[in-house]
């Protein structure tokens, strides 16, 4: 499936120009003073089978973006495209409706799972809710998510205290699968576990997308994780997309400075390499209420240039596309 | 040649619960110089943190250094009084802790929190102390310092805080800093600053470092010498470069090649080391690595192994290393 070139594809999920703004209110009769414009005009596209990874820096605004698509917020602008129906206007009575296509993983597996219910009932709900079963078929269909996840049977009785964290996210991946979806929205499915965890869990996640033929939308801001599941990645900074391309190609030939910091950023878990020279930014990320005029990345950008601070850049339209006036060579 | 500043010996931490006692390090020792920055790496649980709490004694109501000696400085720190540890602890030893977010008093101005130990410790008053304040701030890269004096502590972003406890620890010029997963809670961009910055400040004032992580790629840019915890136990001790290059045990060598790598073929399948890290209250006979590790033998699930000496500075926990 990954063998083919994307473009002739259709693709899963079109996000288009997708905006979404958070209101700041404040005084007695809570009047709107401002927007945090947590995602600002993101435009991509998701195909059948892929892994595209979304990264950036804490507050650039792609947690934003797969709870906009799953609609646990609002898009303030713009369209979502699922499998070529148009979602962002559906009401929540519609999207129930394409949930069981349509699951999220979330980021902290210490509060995403009720302390109050067992496993087995956890798992049970979504296909009690969306009535994909007969009745007497739920306990064996619960049985079998436990067994793909690589947890014993036995574990169904348990409550969500009772397993170590590496577990409790096996326990939210089995959920998401319990309606067979289509596209999982994976929300920094392994940054609160431990190095030894995080390497079943992607392991894992790999194995089920070749078994089940899924797609991802992975969500992370650290990039080993991201380079090791994705086919293509799309990098954040401040509610925008500032470079997307074949995982390969960000890596080796970054053509946007930030994505090139990013990269420079992250140590390398080997001594003999400390001593490279290192591009280190300055300064604190901007905040997303009143984001720079022109290129946003301009007040850190080691090559920032006139234009950079007057003109916004473009996100280009070719595979490899980027939104900067110099793009590195 | 150079003494020792800190040397641990055989320390043993113990808390009390309600479940009975449980040991959360056992046996950890290790010998760091001035200067010098030991890294300490280990899982969630493992014992890092209850090590460095140890040597500051901020172990709680429940928690008690139960065997061992902490030389520092030619002092046995376990036989100190509270009062005397009062005197060394943010003064000759100072800590940054993993959270910038709520280790800073929110109550208080940066000023004020700034010149506190600064006042107690060095004995600089009003003026002096605020001025004191004000340059260490600078030192650390703080943009407008003498009105940062004046704000509270959510004024200030992550990063910020974290530098703001980095000039806190160092106003005293310690000898000993002990930075427990300094940049964990900070993005990468941010983490490089922050590491730039400890590496120039160690370099400056030849501070000896404690540097507590469960990032390999922290450790492979700051350490001189590395130990490996695991369950409580150290089960390797090196120098940075032989660790890296030969690791001997086999939980030192999963985690090496559990981390996906920026540099590593993604087509490639992650090694992840199966099960997870065994409860302090039920630890597994023998071995603590044994239900984890590959490579166990039966030896290896009835008799604990010793820390033992394969090179020079390379000493592991493990029957097979021999």
């Amino acid at each position: 499936m990954k063998k083919n070139s994307i473009s002739e594809q259709v693709p899963i999920l079109q996000v288009e120009q997708l905006k979404t703004y958070y209101p700041i209110r404040k005084g007695i009769f809570s009047r709107t003073v401002g927007h945090v414009k947590a995602v600002d005009d993101v435009t991509f596209s998701i195909y059948p089978g892929e892994t595209l990874g979304l990264v950036g820096e804490s507050g650039c605004g792609k947690s934003t973006i797969g709870k906009t698509i799953i609609r646990l917020e609002q898009p303030t602008e713009g369209e979502i495209l699922f499998d070529g129906q148009s979602i962002s206007a559906f009401s929540l009575k519609e999207m129930q409706g394409i949930r069981t296509d349509l699951q999220i993983i979330f980021q902290d597996p210490y509060s995403s799972l009720n302390p109050r219910k067992r496993v087995e009932d956890i798992l049970a709900e979504p296909l009690q809710v969306h009535q994909l079963l007969p009745k007497h078929e739920i306990p064996r269909q619960v049985e079998k998510l436990l067994e793909k996840v690589g947890l014993p049977k036995s574990y169904k009785d348990r409550y969500p205290h009772e397993f170590s964290g590496g577990q409790r996210q096996r326990i939210g991946i089995a959920r998401a699968l319990s309606l067979n979806p289509k596209l999982i929205i994976c929300d920094e499915p392994v940054s609160a576990l431990d190095v030894s965890i995080q390497a079943q869990i992607l392991n894992l996640l790999k194995d089920l997308q070749h078994e089940m033929g899924l797609t991802y939308l992975f969500i992370a801001h650290g990039l080993g994780a991201v380079k090791y599941i994705s086919d293509r990645i799309a990098v954040m900074y401040l509610g925008k997309i500032v470079e997307i391309a074949k995982t390969k190609e960000i890596f080796e030939h970054p053509k946007h400075p930030y994505t090139q910091v990013l990269l420079n950023a992250y140590p390398v878990p080997n001594p003999r390499l400390r001593s490279k020279e290192r591009i280190i930014v300055q300064g604190d990320l901007p905040s997303p209420v009143n984001p720079p005029n022109g290129c946003r990345f301009h007040t850190r950008c080691p090559y920032v240039q006139a234009v950079c601070r007057e003109k916004e850049p473009v996100l280009s339209s070719d595979e490899h596309a980027v939104a900067c006036h110099f793009p590195l060579a | 040649m150079l003494t020792d500043l800190l040397h641990i010996e055989h320390l043993k931490t113990a808390f009390k619960t309600d479940g009975g006692e449980v040991v959360s390090v056992d046996d950890v020792g290790f010998r760091l110089k001035t200067g010098e920055t030991i890294g300490i790496v280990g899982e969630s649980g493992c014992g890092k943190s209850v090590t460095s709490l140890s040597v500051m004694r901020l172990l709680g109501k429940s928690g008690y250094v139960k065997e061992g000696e902490i030389w520092f400085n030619g002092q046995d720190l376990t036989k100190f009084t509270e009062d005397e540890y009062r005197r060394i602890r943010g003064n000759e030893i100072s800590m940054i802790f993993q959270e910038p977010m709520t280790s800073l008093n929110p109550v208080f101005t940066i000023g004020y929190q700034m010149q506190e130990g600064i006042t107690l410790h060095l004995g600089l008053k009003g003026k002096k102390a605020r001025d004191y304040a004000v340059e260490m701030l600078k030192k650390v890269g703080i943009p407008r310092a003498e009105s940062i004096m004046n704000e509270y502590p959510h004024a200030l972003s992550g990063g910020m805080r974290q530098r703001v406890m980095i000039a806190m620890a160092l106003s005293c010029k310690p000898k000993l800093l002990i930075a427990d997963e300094p940049t964990t809670a900070l993005d990468v961009t941010i983490q490089a600053q922050i590491l730039e910055l400890m590496k120039s400040l160690r370099d400056e004032s030849g501070t000896a470092i404690m540097l507590i992580t469960h990032d390999l790629g922290v450790i492979a840019e700051m350490a001189d010498k590395v130990i490996v915890m695991y369950a409580g136990q150290v089960v390797e001790e090196a120098d940075v470069f032989t660790l890296f290059d030969n690791p001997r045990h086999p939980y030192t060598q999963g985690l090496m090649k559990s981390i996906p790598h920026v540099d590593s073929d993604p087509d490639e399948r992650l090694t992840s080391i199966q099960g997870t890290v065994p409860s302090l209250l039920a630890m597994p006979k023998g071995c603590r690595f044994n239900n984890r590790c590959q490579y166990a033998e039966e030896r290896c699930r009835q008799e604990q192994p010793l820390l033992v000496t394969v090179g020079e500075g390379h000493s592991v926990r493990c029957w097979l290393a021999e």
